[in-house]
C-alpha cells in the first residue's frame, strides 16, 4: 500500500506535468498582453465582469486587422483575488519576453502590491481598479485606467447636494472598495454641507443584514447610499425594500448588472435606483464616438455592457493605444501611456503626466438613474 | 430602544438562527453517533439551497427542484458517511478533522465550478410579500423557515424520544461498542443519521435561499455559525444544540444592531475562542471519543 | 484504518538524517548559482516561505496531532506586525521579524495552554476563531493597518542594515531559514520531547502513566509553530513588499493544510516537500487556465492523500528508500552503554518511614447509574509488600484499580499515596508522585523501539529545558546517553536485554508483557500497579513473571496487583484484599483469608 504512495505522487506530477505542457500556448508571431485577473476568490464576482470587457475590445481590435495585421491574444492568469499570487503571477508576465504589457482586472490590494513592485520589474501595467494610490503618487511603469474613488463619491455628495439633500446614510461592505468609499464619504459629505445620520457595514459573508437597515431606516436620511457589491447584493437589496426604506436610494455601479436584475426579481424592481456611474455607460447620453464604442462592446458582450464591462474595454482600448502608438516596446508602450492625452473611451477621456498615472476623472462620472429598465443621466 | 426595533433584530435574527440551530443538531447528532465532527456540515445547507435556485433557474418547477435539493443533500450525506467518515472511525481525531474539513473544501468547489460565483435567489416560495408582527415586518418566507425548523426539530425530538430508531440512535451515541453487543448495527445507524441530516441541512437551505439567496461559498458560514451553536448547547444534546444555534443568530442580529455591525463577528468568534478557553469542560463527546481515538 | 496505523509505526531511517541535512544545506547554495533565472529563484522563494510555516506546522500536525485550521492567524501576526513596524514606525525588518515571533508564541500559548487541555476539535476551532477575529481586527484598524487596502511600500528584507536587493540573496536566506526550522525539528524528533510525542500520539493512556504531559508537550509545538509561521509572515511581507487581509486568510491555512497532509505530515521533510507540491500544482493550475479546479484539487488531494496514503510524499519516499538502501537502525541501538552507569541506578525512591503503609485506600465509591461498582471499600498496602487484590468476576476489582490509578474518577472516599492524596490528581501528576502501572491489555509505544519505550519511563528525571531540545546544547547528548543507559539497566532487570534495537509488537507476547514491567519501572516507583499481569501468560511465563515481581520487592518497590490467578496470588502474595460485589469481604496474609468462608463462598458460588 504505501509503496502505492509514491506511485501516486509520481502520477500527480507527470499529470501536473502534462497539464502544463498540454496548456494552450499562443503561436510566436501574435502580440501577446499579460493580464491578470480574480477568477477565483472572494473577488471573483466583481472581477470576471472586468476580465471579459478586456476581451471583448480585444476580439474587437481583431475584429478590425488586429496589430499590424497579426492576432491579438491574451495570456490571462489568476491571482485568486490575493496579493501574494498576484505578485507571483506578475513576476511571470514580466519575465515572459513576448509580453509588453500587463493589464492588472483585480481588487484593489492585489494592484497595490504590483504597483510596489513594478518599477523592478519593468514592464508598463495598467490596473482597473479605482483606488487613488495607485495612480498618485505616479510609480514609472504603474498605470490606473479608472476614475479614482474618491471621483466617483465626490461625484455623487455634490449630485446629492445640489439636489436639495441635507442628510446622508452610507451602508458599505467590508472589503477595499467598500472601506475606502466610507472614508471618502465620510470626509466629502460634510465639506459639501451633507450629514451623515448612519454609517453601516457588512461582510460579504453575512446573511442578515435587518440591523444595519433598520438602523438606517430609523435615521431618516434623505438620501442613502447603498454601496453593495458583488456577494450578498441581491439579498441586501431585497431586504431593503422589503424592510421599507422608501428615501431615494444609490447603489453602486457594480451591481447594475444582469445577474443582480435577475436576482431581485427583474430589472423593473430597480426602477428608480440611482448609481454614480461613468458618464459613457450611460447609453441615452452617449453619442457619437462613446455610442458606438458602446454599441460594438454590447454586441460583443451579446447584452447591453455594464460599468463593469466598460471599465475592462476602456483599460484595453488604453494598451492598445500606447502600443499602435509606439515602438512596441516595453519602455516605449509606457512612454506612449504617459503621453496619452485625452483618449475618448466608453467612459469618458483618458489623460496621463508623468506626475499623474491615474487615468479617467471626475469629469467621467455622472449620476445614472434607473428608469424603464434603462439607466439614464439623472435630472 | 423602541420595541418595533428590538422585535426587528430579535425576529430576523431567529430567521438566520433557525439555519444555524439545524446545523448545530446536524454537528451533534453526526458527531454523537459516528465520533466524527463532520465539518462538511454547512455545505449541506449550500447545496440544498444551490441545487433548488438553480434548477429553478433552468425551468424545473419548485417543487421538484426542492425534492431534488433534499435528495441529492441526503445523497451526500450518505457517500460522505460512507467515505469520509466510516474508513477513519478510529483514526486520531485530528485525521478525522482535516478529511471531513477536505470533504467541505472539494463540495464546496465543486459547487463553484458547476454553479458558478454569482448568488443565486428565488421568489418566496408562496408570497414576496411581508407581513407585520409586533412592529417587525418580515418576508411570509420566514413562516416556511420556521415552519420546517419546527418540523424538523420536533420531527427529530420525537424520533429520539418515542421510536425504537431513536432509541437505537442513542443508544449509538452513548456507547457504539455496547450497541453493537445488544445487536444494533451502529454502522447503520451512523449512515442512517448522515443521510438524514444531509436531507435536513439541504431542506434547511432551500427554505432560506427566498430570504438570503445563496452562492457556493455560503456553507462556510452556516457551518462556523452552527458549530458554535452546538458547542454553546453542549455538543451533546440535539435540543440544546437547536437552541445555542438560535441563541447565535440572536445575538449576532441584536450586537449589530445595537452594538455595531463591524463588531457582531468578532463577538460571536470571540464568543466562541472565549468559550473553549475558559470552559471547555462541556467536551464529553469530544472527550470521551478523543480518549478512545487516541489512544487506540 | 490500517494505512494510519503503519504510518505511525513506521519511522524514517535514522541515520539518513544528517546526511540528508547537509545535501539539503549544499542544494540550498547552488540552486541561485544553479537557476539563474528570476522566475525559477522566485518560484524558490515562494515555496521556501511557506516552507518554513509547513516545517512547523508538521511539528503541530504530525508530531502533536493537533490541527490548528486558521494557523495562517500566525503568519498574520508576523505579517502585520513587521510590516506596520517597519512602514510606522521605522524599525530595522530583522529586528521587527524577532520580535513578532515571540508576540506570537505568546499567542500561541495564552490560546492553547487552555485550550489544550481539550480534545481533538477545540484547537482546530479556536485556531480558526483567532484568524477570523485577527481578520476582522486588522480590516477594521484602517488607521494603523490600512484597513482593507493593508499596507503598501513595507522596505525589502535586510540584515544588520544590509538590504537583500537581488533574489539570490533573499532565497538564500529564506532557505537557511528553512533550514534552521529543520535543524530544529530534527533535533526534536530524536529528543525526548520527540519520543514523548509519538508515545502520546501511540498511547495516551500509556503516555500518561508513565509521566508524560501532555497538553504541554501539544502547548510546546503548538507554540513552535506559531513562531515559525510568525518568521514566514514576516518574511512574506516583505518580499511582497504589501500586506493585506487576504493575504494570510482562510485560504492559505487551508493551503498549509494541504501542504502538510500532501507531503507527509510525519516527517520534518515532508513540510518542504508539501510546499513545493503546493506552489507546484497552483502554477500548473494557473498555466493551464484552471484556476477554478484549485479548490477541487486541493479538497479531493487531502481527503485522497489522508485516507490511502497518510504518509505523503515524505512517506513514499522513505519507502522506495527503505527498498533500495535497506532499512537503518536506530541509532541508540549502536550507542554504547556509558561504563558504569547502568550498574550505578538506586533502587526505587522507598526511603520513608517503613512502618507507613505506601497506599491506602478510605472508603472509595463509584457507582455507575444505580449499580455500585465499588462500595466504601478501605484498604492499605504495608510498605515493601507484594499486594494482591482479587475478587471473582464482576467483583469491582477493575473499577478500584482504575480509581487508584486515576483512570475513573471516584464518587467519595480517598486515596493516599505515601500520605498525599491522589485522587483528583491528573495521570501524569499521579505517576510523577511515584505511582507506576502496566495495563491489562498492554499499551506499548508500537512506534518507538523497545529501548525507546522504556525511555519514555525514565523522562521525569530529565532536567534540560525545550530550548536546549531544540537547539541540541551538549547536556542533552549527555543526558540522553544517561536516559539509555538506565533504560537497558531495566531492559536487562526484566530480562530483555539484547532486544532494544525492537519493535515491541515484534516480541512475544510474553516479552511485550516484560517490557511493560520495565517501563514502569524506569520511573523509579514507589508503588507498582500490575493490571493481571499473569494474563494471556503461559505456566513458564508466569513462573517467570513471580520471580520477577520477588525481585522487583527485593529492589525496594511495593507492588499491589489485580490478579485472576490464584495460585499465583498465594504463592507471591504476603498481603491479600478480597472484593464481592463491590465490597471488600476479606484482607490479610494468605492463609487466613483463603480459609475465610466468605472468601470460600464467593468463588465457590460465583
Amino acid at each position: 500500500m504505501t509503496g502505492k504512495a509514491f506511485l501516486w505522487a509520481a502520477a500527480v506530477a507527470a499529470a501536473g506535468l502534462a497539464a502544463a505542457a498540454g496548456a494552450p500556448r499562443a503561436s510566436a508571431e501574435d502580440l501577446v498582453i499579460g493580464e491578470i485577473g480574480s477568477l477565483t476568490g472572494p473577488a471573483a464576482a466583481f472581477d470576471k465582469s472586468v476580465v471579459d470587457g478586456v476581451a471583448a475590445e480585444i476580439k474587437d481590435w481583431n475584429n478590425r486587422g488586429g496589430f499590424k495585421g497579426g492576432k491579438v491574444t491574451i495570456e490571462l492568469l489568476d491571482d485568486g483575488s490575493n496579493a501574494v499570487d498576484a505578485v507571483t503571477v506578475y513576476r511571470k508576465l514580466a519575465q515572459d519576453k513576448r509580453i509588453n504589457v500587463v493589464i492588472g482586472a483585480s481588487p484593489s490590494p492585489s494592484l497595490l502590491a504590483m504597483k510596489a513592485v513594478s518599477d523592478e520589474f519593468a514592464i508598463p501595467t495598467i490596473g482597473t481598479a479605482t483606488v487613488a494610490q495607485l495612480g498618485k503618487p505616479a510609480a514609472k511603469y504603474f498605470f490606473r485606467a479608472l476614475p479614482s474613488t474618491e471621483d466617483y463619491m465626490s461625484g455623487l455628495v455634490h449630485w446629492v447636494k445640489a439636489h436639495g439633500y441635507h442628510t446622508l446614510a452610507i451602508l458599505n461592505p467590508s472589503g477595499a472598495t467598500g472601506q475606502s468609499e466610507a472614508t471618502l464619504l465620510k470626509k466629502l459629505a460634510p465639506a459639501a454641507g451633507l450629514k451623515i445620520v448612519a454609517a453601516e457595514t457588512y461582510n460579504d459573508s453575512d446573511t442578515n443584514f435587518t440591523a444595519q437597515l433598520v438602523n438606517i431606516r430609523n435615521a431618516k436620511p434623505d438620501f442613502f447610499y447603498c454601496g453593495i457589491i458583488g456577494g450578498p447584493s441581491v439579498t441586501i437589496f431585497k431586504q431593503l425594500k422589503q424592510l421599507r426604506l422608501t428615501m431615494p436610494v444609490a447603489i453602486h455601479s457594480s451591481s447594475f448588472n444582469p445577474a443582480f436584475y435577475a436576482g431581485i426579481g427583474g430589472i423593473a424592481q430597480a426602477e428608480g435606483v440611482y448609481t454614480p456611474i461613468e458618464r459613457g455607460a450611460l447609453a441615452s447620453s452617449a453619442s457619437g464616438l462613446t455610442l458606438d464604442l458602446f454599441k460594438r462592446a454590447s454586441a460583443i458582450l451579446g447584452h447591453p455592457a455594464t460599468n463593469l464591462n466598460t471599465a475592462g474595454w476602456d483599460t484595453a482600448m488604453m494598451v492598445e493605444h500606447a502600443i499602435e502608438t509606439s515602438d512596441g516596446t516595453r519602455d516605449g508602450i509606457r512612454n506612449a501611456m504617459e503621453a496619452t492625452k485625452d483618449l475618448p473611451v466608453i467612459g469618458g477621456v483618458m489623460s496621463y503626466a508623468p506626475d499623474d498615472h491615474g487615468g479617467k476623472d471626475e469629469r467621467s462620472i455622472g449620476i445614472g438613474r434607473m428608469v424603464g429598465g434603462r439607466i439614464v443621466e439623472a435630472k | 430602544m423602541d420595541l418595533a426595533t428590538f422585535d426587528q433584530f430579535a425576529l430576523s435574527g431567529l430567521v438566520t438562527g433557525c439555519v444555524y440551530a439545524l446545523v448545530a443538531m446536524g454537528f451533534v447528532l453526526c458527531a454523537n453517533v459516528s465520533g466524527v465532527v463532520n465539518f462538511a456540515q454547512g455545505e449541506y445547507v449550500m447545496i440544498g439551497g444551490l441545487v433548488t435556485a438553480s434548477l429553478v433557474g433552468l425551468g424545473v418547477p419548485l417543487a421538484a427542484a426542492a425534492l431534488a435539493a433534499v435528495v441529492l443533500g441526503a445523497a451526500l450525506g450518505f457517500v460522505q458517511e460512507r467515505l469520509t467518515v466510516t474508513p477513519i472511525r478510529r483514526a486520531p481525531m485530528f485525521v478525522q478533522i482535516t478529511v471531513t474539513l477536505a470533504a467541505a473544501v472539494l463540495v464546496r468547489s465543486v459547487a463553484l465550478v458547476v454553479a458558478g460565483k454569482d448568488p443565486y435567489g428565488l421568489p418566496g416560495f408562496v408570497s414576496d410579500d411581508v407581513f407585520e408582527i409586533g412592529g417587525a415586518i418580515l418576508p411570509y418566507q420566514v413562516l416556511l423557515v420556521w415552519g420546517a425548523t419546527a418540523a424538523m426539530v420536533g420531527g427529530t425530538g420525537w424520533l429520539l424520544g418515542r421510536t425504537a430508531l431513536g432509541r437505537a440512535i442513542r443508544c449509538v451515541s452513548i456507547n457504539p461498542l455496547a450497541a453493537d453487543l445488544m445487536g444494533i448495527d451502529s454502522a447503520r445507524i451512523s449512515t442512517l443519521v448522515f443521510t438524514a441530516s444531509g436531507a435536513m441541512g439541504a431542506l434547511a437551505g432551500l427554505v432560506m435561499v427566498p430570504v438570503t439567496s445563496v452562492s457556493w461559498d455560503s456553507g462556510i458560514e452556516y457551518g462556523l455559525k452552527g458549530f458554535t451553536g452546538a458547542l454553546l448547547g453542549g455538543f451533546r444534546s440535539p435540543l440544546r444544540a437547536t437552541l445555542g444555534g438560535l441563541a447565535i443568530g440572536l445575538a449576532e442580529s441584536l450586537s449589530a444592531g445595537y452594538i455595531s455591525s463591524q463588531s457582531k463577528d468578532i463577538i460571536t468568534y470571540g464568543a466562541l475562542l472565549l468559550y473553549l478557553m475558559v470552559q471547555g469542560g462541556a467536551f464529553a463527546v469530544g472527550r470521551r471519543r478523543g480518549d478512545h481515538a487516541e489512544a487506540h | 484504518m490500517d494505512g494510519i496505523e503503519q504510518a505511525i509505526a513506521a519511522r524514517p531511517p535514522r541515520d539518513l538524517r544528517w546526511p540528508l541535512f547537509a545535501a539539503f544545506l549544499a542544494a540550498i547554495l547552488l540552486y541561485p548559482i544553479a537557476f539563474g533565472s528570476s522566475y525559477a529563484l522566485g518560484a524558490g522563494i515562494t515555496v521556501g516561505l511557506m516552507a518554513i510555516a509547513t516545517v512547523g506546522f508538521v511539528l503541530l500536525v504530525g508530531y502533536a496531532h493537533q490541527l490548528a485550521i486558521g494557523q495562517a492567524a500566525f503568519c498574520m501576526i508576523g505579517g502585520y506586525g513587521s510590516a506596520v513596524l517597519t512602514t510606522r514606525a521605522g524599525w530595522d525588518p530583522l529586528a521587527a521579524m524577532l520580535v513578532c515571533a515571540p508576540v506570537s508564541m505568546i499567542v500561541a500559548y495564552v490560546v492553547g495552554r487552555p485550550v489544550l487541555r481539550l480534545h481533538g476539535y477545540a484547537l482546530a476551532m479556536a485556531s480558526l476563531a483567532l484568524q477570523l477575529i485577527l481578520g476582522f481586527v486588522v480590516t477594521q484598524t484602517t488607521g494603523l493597518t490600512g484597513g482593507a487596502l493593508g499596507i503598501n511600500g513595507v522596505p525589502k528584507f535586510a540584515l544588520f542594515g544590509h538590504v537583500l536587493d537581488s533574489d539570490r540573496a533573499f532565497f538564500t536566506f529564506v532557505w537557511l531559514v528553512v533550514a534552521l526550522a529543520v535543524l530544529i525539528g530534527l533535533n526534536i524528533d530524536r529528543s525526548r520531547v520527540g519520543r514523548s510525542l509519538k508515545a502520546i500520539a501511540a498511547s495516551e493512556r500509556a503516555a500518561s502513566s508513565v509521566a508524560i504531559d501532555l497538553p504541554a508537550h501539544k502547548v510546546q509545538m503548538f507554540v513552535l509553530s506559531a513562531g515559525l509561521a510568525s518568521l514566514a509572515g514576516s518574511l512574506t511581507v516583505h518580499y511582497l513588499r504589501v500586506i493585506e487581509p487576504n493575504v494570510f486568510g482562510l485560504q492559505y491555512s487551508l493551503n498549509l493544510i494541504t501542504a502538510v497532509v500532501a507531503g507527509g505530515m510525519y516527517s520534518i521533510w515532508g513540510g518542504i516537500m508539501g510546499a513545493a507540491a503546493i506552489v507546484f500544482l497552483r502554477e500548473t493550475l494557473r498555466l493551464a487556465s484552471l484556476p477554478l479546479l484549485e479548490g477541487v484539487i486541493m479538497g479531493g488531494l487531502t481527503m485522497i492523500v489522508l485516507l490511502l496514503f497518510p504518509r505523503g510524499i515524505a512517506g513514499g519516499i522513505a519507502v522506495l528508500s527503505e527498498r533500495f538502501l535497506g532499512r537503518a537502525g536506530a541509532d541508540f541501538a549502536a550507542m554504547p552503554a556509558a561504563e558504569g552507569e547502568g550498574a550505578a541506578i538506586p533502587p526505587g525512591a522507598a526511603t520513608a518511614g517503613a512502618e507507613e503503609p505506601v497506599l491506602v485506600v478510605e472508603d472509595a465509591s463509584r457507582a455507575f447509574g444505580s449499580l455500585k461498582a465499588v462500595d466504601e471499600v478501605g484498604f492499605a498496602v504495608p510498605r515493601g509488600s507484594i499486594t494482591a487484590l482479587i475478587g471473582p468476576n464482576g467483583a469491582g476489582k477493575t473499577t478500584l484499580f482504575n480509581l487508584i490509578s486515576g483512570d475513573q474518577p471516584i464518587d467519595s472516599g480517598r486515596v493516599l499515596l505515601e500520605g498525599r492524596r491522589i485522587d483528583a490528581l491528573s495521570g501524569p501528576a499521579v505517576a510523577r508522585l511515584g505511582l507506576a502501572r502496566t495495563f491489562q491489555n498492554l499499551e506499548l509505544f508500537d512506534n518507538l523501539t523497545v529501548l525507546e519505550n522504556v525511555m519514555c519511563g525514565c523522562t521525569r528525571r530529565t532536567r534540560t529545558s525545550l530550548a536546549e531540545v531544540v537547539l541540541r546544547l551538549p547536556r542533552i547528548g549527555a543526558e540522553e546517553r544517561r536516559l539509555a543507559a538506565e533504560a537497558r539497566h531495566w531492559l536487562a532487570f526484566v530480562g530483555l536485554g539484547g532486544s532494544e534495537a525492537r519493535t515491541p509488537g515484534t516480541l512475544p507476547f510474553g516479552h511485550q508483557r516484560l517490557l511493560e514491567i520495565a517501563r514502569a519501572l524506569a520511573l523509579r516507583p514507589v508503588l507498582l500497579l500490575l493490571d493481571e499481569p499473569a494474563s494471556g501468560l503461559n505456566d513458564s511465563e508466569t513462573e517467570q513473571l513471580a520471580d520477577l515481581i520477588l525481585r522487583i520487592r527485593a529492589s525496594g518497590i511495593t507492588v499491589l496487583l489485580v490478579e485472576h490467578d490464584i495460585r499465583l496470588v498465594m504463592g507471591l502474595a504476603d498481603h491479600i484484599v478480597v472484593v464481592d460485589h463491590g465490597r471488600k469481604i476479606a484482607e490479610g496474609p494468605p492463609e487466613p483469608v483463603r480459609r475465610d468462608p466468605q472468601v470460600r463462598a464467593a468463588y465457590l458460588g460465583s
